[in-house]
């Protein structure tokens, strides 16, 4: 190191901006340089790659077999003729058993519902490491003290959440990206392996995985949420990881336990969608899912207007809390 | 816009102490303000009030008239290098200077400039976690010299740095105050202030105590010098010292300091003790000297 104690000739000074970037933009490309250049974003994508890989496994499997069961079914239908007359079903309940095999055996319906599961396979680790990633964006300010020379480049500390909270939902969606082309990519070589046509035109295929892309974003939101709240890194990533992963089984405890002994109805269950981790599956299926015995399901938008609720919430808390905090 | 800085009324109630206490004081451009303090006084707290970071419970701080955070391009007018200024363990320095860069609109090739500017390029592609203290420093000015600003606010730069990279220190911000420009830096190396410093503001408690030129400071405790004595007669000195309202130290065989009366007053003293001289010199009171006379009984940790 030299020990010359030169100023920056005046001339040289940086006032020229060029194609430098101005306002909210470059905001966001110094958050998403903050990511690059340390080896959280190859950690997370291997990880991603990883949990994608091993759930579109499993997925890849189940599809198989369901196909298999199916058309196993097939080859013998319903076949009321050999019964004695006096056992055989009557006219109505022949044709419900017919239509009831008919939907069971119906190998495009069943194709397209399996490819939809296939296409997101990424669904359930992936939004995990997506929260994850949100957090770290915020608590890698505060673990590294990197917070004082951000703010004192952005004092305006809006800016800062908010371009966080853009970049964050650009990562994850690159990382919808890298799952999404690893799953359609090994699901429809499957798929056409094993003889079936996709219907790519079917929204019913589609609606799944872009949804999921909603759902990558909004976790990320969550995440950043989370990170504002406990800038402590360790307790940020596991409180948020830990909410995300015990959400739905504690849920359907909670809810188990209000059907018994608080309000019998069985509409209780649809409000099981509050739940982060439930609003998000729920987005993503293709047949609303059902959670308790004898209910009509919740449809897929309704888990996407309550995550979406739930990431508008986030960000606003995390900002005015950002806009109050000490920097010490 | 100079850049002038200018501190009114500033104060900060954290729930268990008062940390800043209604301080006001101005910080011209063109000289070195150094700003001292026993720790725990509330200098930092006042930098980073100063500086947007911290919210002040009362009063307003402004930089050439304007608030750091309505400065429109803050890395433009002021850089600052606060204790705390950390990059992440896992980005190179080069790296972080040019995250930076981009958030403030920068163009990337001013890291390199900077890194330059404070001798670090050999270690721009390291990352952070591998830097020693004193590199660490540098990087820190480095960042604050990325918009070329106007003022340079500095929170114990010297921490760390090795007696060559204190005396780099000190040309580098003399040479920053020559140009014109402003520098205000605290520090606990009082010897160290006085070679840099033109004025000083000294806070304890986080009240104002003194401010002044560095100069001003050290004659406005108007306590003379202590007067060092070297004789083989050191016992007859003394007991003819006796008659004189002194305190006596001995810091050695044949020496004796005295304070309480002027060299004049101990040379005469000798002749009436018929005490042989081989040395009478007047050690000049300095800012430590000062320092510890105006926050004396204030510098109790709060
Ligand atoms: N975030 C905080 N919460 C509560 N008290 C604080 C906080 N920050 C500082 N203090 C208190 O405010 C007082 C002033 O602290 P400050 O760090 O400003 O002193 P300082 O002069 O910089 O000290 P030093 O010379 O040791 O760096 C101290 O009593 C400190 O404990
Ligand atoms: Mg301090």
């Amino acid at each position: 190191m030299s020990s010359s104690a030169t100023l920056a000739p005046a001339t040289a000074g940086p006032a020229e901006t060029g194609s430098v970037p101005q306002g909210r933009p470059r905001l966001v490309r110094a958050e998403l340089r903050k990511i690059f250049t340390t080896s959280t974003w190859w950690l997370i994508g291997l990880f991603i790659l990883i949990s994608t890989g091993l759930t579109l496994l499993g997925n890849i499997l189940n599809a198989n077999q369901s196909l298999r069961a199916a058309e196993q079914m097939r080859s013998h239908p319903p076949d009321f003729s050999n019964l004695p007359p006096g056992q055989r079903p009557s006219a109505s309940e022949q044709q419900a058993i017919l239509e009831d095999f008919a939907r069971r055996t119906d190998i495009p319906a069943i194709v397209a519902e399996q490819a939809a599961n296939v296409f997101t396979s990424g669904q359930f680790l992936g939004l995990m490491l997506i929260v994850i990633l949100g957090a770290l964006v915020v608590t890698n300010e505060f673990t590294h003290q990197t917070a004082t020379p951000t703010f004192l480049t952005t004092p305006r500390r809006t800016r800062v959440i908010v371009a966080k909270l853009v970049a964050a939902m650009v990562l994850a969606a690159g990382y919808w990206l890298l799952s999404t082309v690893v799953s359609v990519g090994f699901g429809v070589l499957n798929f056409s392996l094993a003889g079936y046509d996709i219907p790519f035109a079917s929204m019913q295929v589609w609606r799944p995985v872009a949804m999921n892309l909603l759902a990558y974003t909004i976790w990320a939101v969550l995440g950043v949420g989370f990170g504002v709240l406990l800038r402590n890194q360790l307790g940020a990533t596991i409180t948020a990881a830990g909410l995300y992963l015990i959400g739905l089984p504690s849920a359907l405890v909670v809810f188990g336990l209000i059907h018994a002994y608080l309000i019998h109805s069985d509409a209780v269950w649809n409000f099981i969608v509050a739940v982060p981790g439930v609003a998000s599956l729920v987005m993503v299926s293709v047949e609303p899912p059902t959670f308790g015995p004898d209910q009509t399901g919740v449809p897929w938008w309704v888990g996407a207007l309550v995550l979406i609720a739930y990431g508008v919430v986030a960000g606003v808390i995390g900002t005015l809390i950002t806009r109050r905090r000490d920097i010490s | 816009m100079d850049g002038q800085l200018v501190v009114s009324n500033l104060t900060k109630v954290y729930p268990k102490v008062r940390a800043v206490d209604d301080l006001s004081f101005t910080v011209q451009p063109g000289r070195v303000t150094g700003f001292l303090g026993p720790n725990g006084s509330g200098k930092t707290t006042t930098l980073r009030m100063m500086l947007n970071l911290v919210t002040p419970t009362a009063g307003t701080a402004t930089i050439g008239g304007v608030r750091y955070a309505d400065l429109p391009r803050p890395l433009d007018v002021v850089g600052a290098v606060l204790e705390a200024s950390s990059a992440h363990k896992g980005r190179t320095g080069r790296n972080h200077l040019r995250v930076l860069c981009a958030a403030g609109g920068y163009p990337d090739r001013r890291a390199d400039e900077v890194l330059d500017l404070v001798g670090l390029s050999p270690a721009g592609g390291r990352k952070f976690r591998g830097y020693s203290l004193g590199m660490r420093q540098r990087l820190g000015i480095a960042a604050a010299m990325i918009g070329d600003p106007k003022v340079l606010i500095l929170d114990e730069p010297a921490n760390g740095l090795d007696p060559e990279g204190i005396k780099w220190m000190r040309e580098f911000l003399r040479a920053f105050a020559s140009q014109g420009r402003t520098v205000f830096v605290s520090s606990h190396l009082l010897g160290e202030m006085q070679q840099l410093a033109d004025d000083v503001i000294i806070i304890a408690a986080g009240r104002m105590v003194a401010q002044g030129t560095v100069s001003d400071i050290i004659a406005s405790i108007a306590e003379p010098g202590a007067v060092r004595v070297r004789t083989p007669h050191v016992d007859q000195l003394a007991v003819e010292l006796r008659n004189y309202a002194v305190t006596l130290d001995y810091p050695g065989e044949n020496q004796l300091i005295v304070r309480g009366v002027d060299a004049a007053t101990v040379g005469r003293a000798a002749l009436a003790a018929k005490a042989e001289l081989h040395e009478l010199t007047t050690e000049a009171p300095d800012l430590e000297q000062a320092f510890l006379k105006l926050t004396r009984d204030k510098a109790a940790i709060r």
